[in-house]
C-alpha cells in the first residue's frame, strides 16, 4: 500500500525531471547545481561540522558502550565473509573514482595546495594528507552511519531497510505518514538519479579510456554502445542476486585492483611509495583534527573548499542513502564495533596506501622523475591515469587493465543501485522479485540514455548530487531515531549505573 | 675433474681480461646534436660489450679535435668539412670529393673517419621572416647593401674557426655589420631567443636546429661557394683502433642510420622536451632497432598554442612561443596554425591561443560583448589594425563607402560592424571568405570594396608582399574613424603611427588602430560552486589553466605591459576587485540560510530530547516482531556477563 505511494510519487518525480534534463539541460543544470551551490557555498560551516560530527558519532558508537551490539540476533553470524564483504564495500560504494582520483588528486594538490606555494615537498605531504581527508575517515563515517542505521533497524529490530524506518514514531500524529512517505520517495529520487548521473558519467569515462586506449571515436553513438553493454551487465548481475552475482563481481574487483596496485607498488619507487604511505598516515592521524574543521576565512580561499573538500563531502552525501541501503544489507550479524572498524577503519587505511602508491608514485615521477605529469592533470584528469601508467612498463596491459576495472566498477554499482531501489520500492523485501529489479534497472537505463542524449555532462553531475541536500536532512532524522532506540538498548554502563 | 677446474679458471680468466679491458673514451662538442650522435655511439658500443668512458661536451671542435691527437680521446662525432678546416685546407662542396680529400692528410696526422651517419649538419644563416619579407632577402649576397644597419650573431667555435669560420664568411660576402655578437658555445641555443627579441637580426645556426622550423624562421641560402659539405661521422685515430680493433664493426650498424630530419627531431627532444641526450639516443637506437631496449618514449606531453597561420614567425607568436616554453619545461609545447584560434582553444585542440585583443569580444545587437569564456594570460605584442586602398580611392577609411573585412565572426568584421554602427554617414560592409590581406587586397583590387581591413603583427608577411606586389594598394589614415562613442564601444583599440618606410611604398607617415596582441587560455567559471571531483566524475568542459602556469608565464615574458583593462584577465594576474567595505553581510540570502539551519537544528534536539511519554509509541511497537525482541533480552544477559 505504501509502497505503492512510494513506487508512484517517485516515478512521477522522475519522469519530469528527466524530461526537464533531455530537453532544457542548460536551465536544468543551472537550477539544480546553483541549488546545491546556493547551499554548500552559504554553510560551507555547517556540512562541515555536520560530517566531522558524523565521524565524532561513529567513534563513539564504536569505542562507547554500544561497541558490542550486534546487527542481528547475538548468535547471528555474518553471511560474507570479511574479505568479501570489504571487496563490496568499495565496488559499492567508491567506485572507479578511486582510480581516476588516485593519480590525478595527489598530484593537483602536489600542484597547486590551498594557500602555498606548489611543487615543494611540503606541498607533497599536504597534498597526501588533503586527499586522504577528501576519501578517508569522512568518506567512510558518512557512509558507515547511513548503513549502520539501517542495518540496525533492520536486522536487530526486524524493520524493514528502508529510510523510512528509522523514523517510524519519531514525528507522531498525522504529519508522520507523510514524513515516512517523503523520506521514503526522496530516498528512491535521490538513488535513481544518483545512479543515472553517475553512469552517465562513467560511461563518458569508459568512452574517453577507450579513445585513448584503442582510439575510438568520441561520438554519442559509443557511449549509447557502451551503456548498452553496461545495461546488459548489470542486469545479469543483479538478477543472480547479491550472494553470487555482485560478490563475484567484487571480489574479482578487489584482485584485479591489488594487483595493479603491487605492480606499481614494486615497479615504481618501493620504498619511496612505503616511506610516503608511513608519513602520510601519521600526518593525517596529526592533522585530522585541525582538517576536519578547517576552512579558510581568513584567506579568502572559500572557492577552493567549495571545489574540493565539501564537493566531495556532497558526493558521499548524495550516495549516502543508496550506498547505506547495500552495505546494511550485507552488514547482518557484526557488532556495531566490527562494523565501524570495517566499514570506517579498514577501508580509509587502504585508501592511505592506495593514494600512497598511485599518488606517490605521481609524486615521484614530479619530483624525482621525468616530470610532465601534473601538467597532463591540469590539460585533462580523465586521460591523467592513462598517461601516469605510460611512466612503467607494460602501460598498454595496465591500459587495459584499469579500462576492466573501470567497467566493472559500474556494474557493480548500477547492480547495488538497482538492488536498492527494487528493495526500497518492494516495502523492504531483503530479496525483491526480480520484476521489481527490471522495472529499476530499464528505468536508470533510460535515464542515463536521456543523460547521455543531452549531451551535457552538467546533467549528470547536477543529477548525481541532486539528493544529497536534502537527504542530508532526513539523515539527521534518522540519527535521532537511531540515538532514542539505543537509549532503551540495555548496555553495560545502563546496567552499572543500576547496580550503584 | 681438474679438466674442468681448467676450464673454469680459463673462462673466468678471459671474462676477467674482458672486463679489465681500457675503456673506450667517447667525446664530443658540446652542442646538443654532437652530444646526442655521441650517446648513440656510446650506447651501441656498451650494447656490445664494451666499456665506455664518457668525455661528452668536452669542449670546442678544436679543443676535441687535439684531444683525439693526444690520445685522450678513442672515438667523437666529426664533420669532414670541419675536419677540413681544422687541416687549413681549401673548402669543397661536394661531399665525396671532401672526404677524397681528408684521406691522405689524415692517414699522415694516424686519424680515420668511420663510415658517416648519414646526415649532413651546415651552417646556415638565419634571420626573421618578416625581416626577410621587407629586405627582400633570399640568400647571403643579398644582406651585403643593409649590412650596416644590421646586428650579427655567431657562436663563439664559428668565430673562432680559421678557414670557414666568421672572418672568411664577412670578407667573401662582403658584409659589414653594425655589430657582431659573439656567445659562447653552451649559449648557442640563446642566439634564436636573440634574434626574436631583435636583439639580433641575422645569426649563423646549424640546418639541423630545430628552432627555425619552430619560430618560423628564414634561412639564407649560401650563394657563393664558402662552406664545405659536412657530413657526420665518428672520428677516431689508428692508436685508438689498435687498442680497440672491433670498433668500426661495433659502429656499423650506425652507417647511414641518421638522417636530417630525424636528428632535428632528437634534437628538438633535448632542447624543447627537456630530455637528457642520453634518453634521446637511447630511444632512437631501440627504435632503429641497434640495442635492445624499450623503444616507448616516455608520454610527450604536446601542449599547442593556436595562432593564425599567417602569424606563424611574427614576433607576437614567437613571444608567446618562447614564453610557454620557458615556463612549462618538459613539455612539447608547439604553434598550431588555427584559421580561428579561439574556437581550436574552445573544441579543446589547443591549450592556448595567440589572438588580438578584438578577438576577446563578439559582436551582438548590442555591440561588442566582451567574451567570458577566454581570459588573457599575457600580452606578448601588438597588432595594428591596417587600412588598405587604392592609390587613388579614399584618402582616409573614414571616406570608403564599402569596407571589406574577414568573414563574419573574424576580429576585423566585429571592429568595422561597430565603427559602421556609430560612424556616420551609410558605410556597407564586404565580409571576405579569408580574414587574411590577400583575400582582402583581391577585394578591392576586383572593386568589391573601396577600402579594406586586415588585424596583423606588425609587418606581417602577407601584408608586406600584398603591399609589394600590388603598387596600386597603399595604407591610409584609419585612427580619425575611433572617436567619440566608438571609444567607448571599443575600449581595447589605441592609436599607433606607422613611420615612413616600414612598410613598401609607404613614403610617409599614417596613423593607425592598433591592440594588444595576447596568449588566451580558457577562463573558468565565474563563481565558487561544485568541483569537478567525486567517486564518479567526469568533464569535458576544457580546463583553466593553473594559477601556477599562469604565473611561470607572466615572468617568463619579462617587465612587459600589463593584460588591458577592457579584457578578462586571468585571476592570477589581477587581485580580485575588493568588495564594498563593510561590515554588514553583503549575502542576506546566506543569513536566511544559516537561521534556516538552526531552526531545523532546534527542531532535530526537541525531536531528540522530548518524553518518551510523548511518543506514539504503538507504532514502532508494531513493527517489532516478536523475534526481534528475543535477541533484545539476549543483549542484555550478555552485558551482564561482561560485568560480572
Amino acid at each position: 500500500m505504501k509502497s505503492n505511494a512510494v513506487f508512484l510519487i517517485a516515478l512521477a518525480i522522475c519522469v519530469p525531471v528527466g524530461l526537464w534534463g533531455l530537453f532544457a539541460p542548460d536551465t536544468m543544470a543551472g537550477s539544480v547545481l546553483g541549488f546545491t551551490t546556493w547551499f554548500m557555498v552559504g554553510a560551507s560551516w555547517w556540512w562541515l561540522a555536520l560530517c566531522s560530527a558524523f565521524v565524532i558519532f561513529a567513534a563513539v558508537l564504536a569505542l562507547g558502550p554500544w561497541g558490542s551490539i550486534r546487527l542481528g540476533a547475538d548468535d547471528d553470524r555474518p553471511d560474507f565473509s570479511t574479505a568479501s564483504w570489504i571487496a563490496m564495500l568499495f565496488a559499492g560504494g567508491m567506485g572507479a573514482g578511486l582510480l581516476f582520483w588516485g593519480v590525478a588528486e595527489p598530484v593537483t594538490h602536489f600542484d597547486a595546495p590551498p594557500g602555498q606555494e606548489g611543487g615543494t615537498p611540503e606541498a607533497a605531504r599536504v597534498a597526501m594528507v588533503i586527499t586522504n581527508l577528501h576519501w578517508g575517515l569522512h568518506a567512510w563515517s558518512i557512509y558507515g552511519i547511513c548503513a549502520l542505521i539501517i542495518a540496525y533497524f533492520t536486522f536487530r529490530r526486524g524493520g524493514k531497510p528502508l529510510i523510512s524506518t528509522p523514523l517510524v514514531g519519531l514525528i507522531g500524529g498525522r504529519a508522520e505518514r507523510g514524513v515516512l512517505v517523503g523520506a521514503d520517495v526522496l530516498g528512491v529520487v535521490a538513488v535513481v538519479f544518483g545512479l543515472a548521473g553517475s553512469l552517465a558519467m562513467g560511461a563518458l569515462q569508459v568512452r574517453s579510456g577507450l579513445a585513448s586506449v584503442i582510439d575510438v571515436p568520441e561520438t554519442i553513438g559509443v557511449a549509447l554502445a557502451i551503456l548498452a553493454v553496461l545495461y546488459a551487465a548489470y542486469m545479469i548481475s543483479t538478477l543472480t542476486g547479491v550472494e553470487k552475482g555482485m560478490k563475484l563481481l567484487s571480489n574479482i574487483n578487489m584482485v584485479l585492483a591489488l594487483a595493479m596496485m603491487l605492480f606499481i607498488m614494486l615497479v615504481g619507487p618501493t620504498a619511496f611509495i612505503f616511506e610516503s604511505a608511513v608519513d602520510t598516515l601519521g600526518a593525517y592521524v596529526s592533522q585530522i583534527v585541525t582538517l576536519s574543521f578547517r576552512l579558510f576565512p581568513y584567506e579568502g580561499l572559500t572557492q577552493w573548499s567549495a571545489s574540493w573538500t565539501l564537493t566531495y563531502l556532497i558526493w558521499w552525501l548524495a550516495w549516502g542513502p543508496f550506498v547505506g541501503v547495500f552495505i546494511a544489507r550485507i552488514s547482518k550479524g557484526r557488532t556495531i564495533r566490527e562494523f565501524c572498524a570495517g566499514v570506517i577503519l579498514v577501508p580509509t587505511l587502504f585508501s592511505i596506501l592506495w593514494f600512497a602508491v598511485f599518488g606517490g608514485a605521481g609524486i615521484y615521477v614530479e619530483l624525482f622523475g621525468p616530470g610532465g605529469l601534473s601538467a597532463l592533470v591540469a590539460d585533462n584528469v580523465s586521460e591523467a591515469l592513462f598517461a601516469f601508467f605510460g611512466y612503467f612498463p607494460l602501460a598498454g596491459l595496465l591500459s587495459v587493465a584499469a579500462l576492466a576495472l573501470i567497467f566493472i566498477f559500474l556494474v557493480t554499482s548500477a547492480d547495488s543501485g538497482t538492488f536498492v531501489l527494487s528493495m526500497m520500492t518492494t516495502d523492504g523485501r531483503l530479496e525483491p522479485p526480480a520484476t521489481a529489479k527490471i522495472v529499476w534497472g530499464g528505468l536508470v537505463a533510460v535515464i542515463t540514455a536521456a543523460t547521455l542524449l543531452s549531451t551535457s555532462v552538467e546533467v549528470a553531475r547536477a543529477m548525481a548530487t541532486l539528493g544529497a541536500i536534502p537527504f542530508s536532512a532526513v539523515l539527521m532524522l534518522q540519527v535521532v531515531g537511531f540515538l532514542r532506540a539505543l537509549a532503551s538498548e540495555p548496555t553495560g554502563r545502563a546496567k552499572a549505573d543500576q547496580v550503584t | 675433474m681438474m679438466r674442468g677446474v681448467a676450464a673454469f679458471c680459463l673462462v673466468a680468466a678471459l671474462t676477467l681480461s674482458a672486463c679489465a679491458r681500457t675503456p673506450v673514451v667517447v667525446a664530443s662538442k658540446n652542442t646538443v646534436q654532437d652530444r646526442v650522435l655521441a650517446e648513440m655511439m656510446a650506447l651501441t658500443l656498451e650494447a656490445r660489450g664494451f666499456s665506455v668512458e664518457r668525455r661528452i661536451g668536452l669542449g670546442d671542435s678544436a679543443d676535441v679535435f687535439q684531444a683525439l691527437r693526444a690520445g685522450s680521446v678513442d672515438v667523437y662525432p666529426e664533420y669532414s668539412g670541419t675536419a677540413l678546416a681544422l687541416l687549413d685546407v681549401p673548402p669543397e662542396v661536394d661531399p665525396d670529393a671532401v672526404r677524397a680529400r681528408l684521406v691522405e692528410p689524415f692517414a699522415a696526422l694516424g686519424l680515420e673517419f668511420l663510415a658517416p651517419f648519414g646526415v649532413e649538419s651546415r651552417f646556415v644563416p638565419v634571420t626573421r621572416r618578416a625581416l626577410a619579407q621587407r629586405a627582400e632577402l633570399a640568400g647571403v649576397s643579398s644582406l651585403a647593401p643593409i649590412a650596416g644597419e644590421l646586428r650579427l650573431g655567431v657562436s663563439r667555435s664559428f668565430a673562432e674557426r680559421p678557414r670557414d669560420g666568421l672572418a672568411g664568411f664577412v670578407e667573401l660576402f662582403g658584409l659589414d655589420f653594425r655589430d657582431v655578437v659573439v656567445v659562447p658555445d653552451e649559449r648557442r641555443e640563446g642566439l634564436y631567443q636573440m634574434l626574436i627579441d631583435e636583439r639580433i637580426d641575422v645569426m649563423i645556426g646549424f640546418s639541423t636546429d630545430p628552432q627555425i622550423f619552430d619560430f618560423g624562421l628564414a634561412p639564407l641560402s649560401v650563394d657563393r661557394p664558402f662552406f664545405p659539405a659536412y657530413d657526420a661521422a665518428p672520428l677516431t685515430s689508428t692508436a685508438a683502433l689498435s687498442r680497440h680493433p672491433a670498433l668500426p664493426d661495433a659502429l656499423a650498424p650506425l652507417a647511414g642510420a641518421v638522417d636530417a630530419p630525424t636528428l632535428r627531431e632528437l634534437v628538438r627532444q633535448v632542447q624543447v622536451t627537456g630530455r637528457t641526450p642520453r634518453a634521446v639516443a637511447a630511444i632512437a637506437l631501440a627504435r632503429l632497432g641497434i640495442v635492445e631496449g624499450s623503444a616507448a618514449t616516455p608520454p610527450e606531453i604536446p601542449l599547442a598554442i593556436a595562432v593564425n597561420p599567417e602569424e606563424l614567425g611574427s614576433g607576437p607568436a614567437n613571444r608567446a612561443l618562447e614564453a610557454v616554453r620557458t615556463a612549462m619545461p618538459g613539455r612539447a609545447v608547439a604553434l598550431a596554425p588555427a584559421k580561428r584560434p579561439l574556437s581550436a582553444l574552445a573544441g579543446g585542440e589547443a591549450r592556448m591561443a595567440v589572438v588580438p585583443a578584438a578577438a576577446h569580444f563578439r559582436l551582438t545587437p548590442d555591440g561588442a560583448i566582451r567574451e567570458e569564456g577566454v581570459e588573457a594570460i599575457g600580452v606578448v605584442g601588438r597588432s595594428v589594425l591596417y587600412a588598405i586602398a587604392q592609390d587613388d580611392g579614399p584618402a582616409r577609411l573614414g571616406d570608403a563607402r564599402v569596407v571589406a573585412t574577414g568573414p563574419e565572426g573574424s576580429p576585423s568584421h566585429l571592429i568595422a560592424s561597430v565603427l559602421t554602427r556609430h560612424g556616420e554617414g551609410d558605410l556597407t560592409l564586404a565580409p571576405q571568405a579569408d580574414s587574411g590581406a590577400a583575400s582582402i587586397g583581391s577585394a578591392i583590387a576586383r572593386g568589391a570594396a573601396e577600402a579594406g581591413l586586415v588585424i596583423a603583427s606588425r609587418q606581417r608577411g602577407d601584408v608586406v608582399r600584398l603591399l609589394r606586389e600590388s603598387p596600386g594598394l597603399r595604407l591610409v589614415d584609419a585612427s580619425a574613424w575611433w572617436q567619440g562613442p566608438t571609444r567607448i564601444a571599443l575600449p581595447f583599440l589605441g592609436e599607433a603611427t606607422l613611420r615612413p618606410e616600414s612598410h613598401p611604398g609607404l613614403d610617409r607617415a599614417v596613423s593607425v588602430l592598433s591592440m594588444q596582441t595576447v596568449i588566451t587560455g580558457p577562463a573558468p567559471p565565474g563563481t565558487a560552486g561544485l568541483g569537478r571531483q567525486g567517486p564518479i566524475s567526469f568533464d569535458t568542459r576544457v580546463q583553466p589553466l593553473t594559477d601556477t602556469t599562469v604565473r611561470a608565464i607572466d615572468r617568463a615574458l619579462g617587465t612587459r605591459v600589463d593584460v588591458g583593462a577592457s579584457l578578462r584577465a586571468a585571476p592570477a594576474l589581477v587581485p580580485r576587485p575588493p568588495e564594498a567595505r563593510t561590515a554588514r553581510n553583503p549575502r542576506p540570502d546566506q543569513a536566511l540560510l544559516t537561521a534556516g539551519i538552526f531552526a531545523y537544528l532546534g527542531v532535530i534536539g526537541w525531536l531528540l530530547l522530548r518524553r518518551r511519554g510523548q511518543l506514539p509509541n504503538a507504532r514502532s511497537d508494531d513493527r517489532a516482531t516478536p523475534a526481534a525482541s528475543a535477541p533484545r533480552a539476549a543483549a542484555s544477559d550478555h552485558s551482564q556477563n561482561q560485568e560480572t
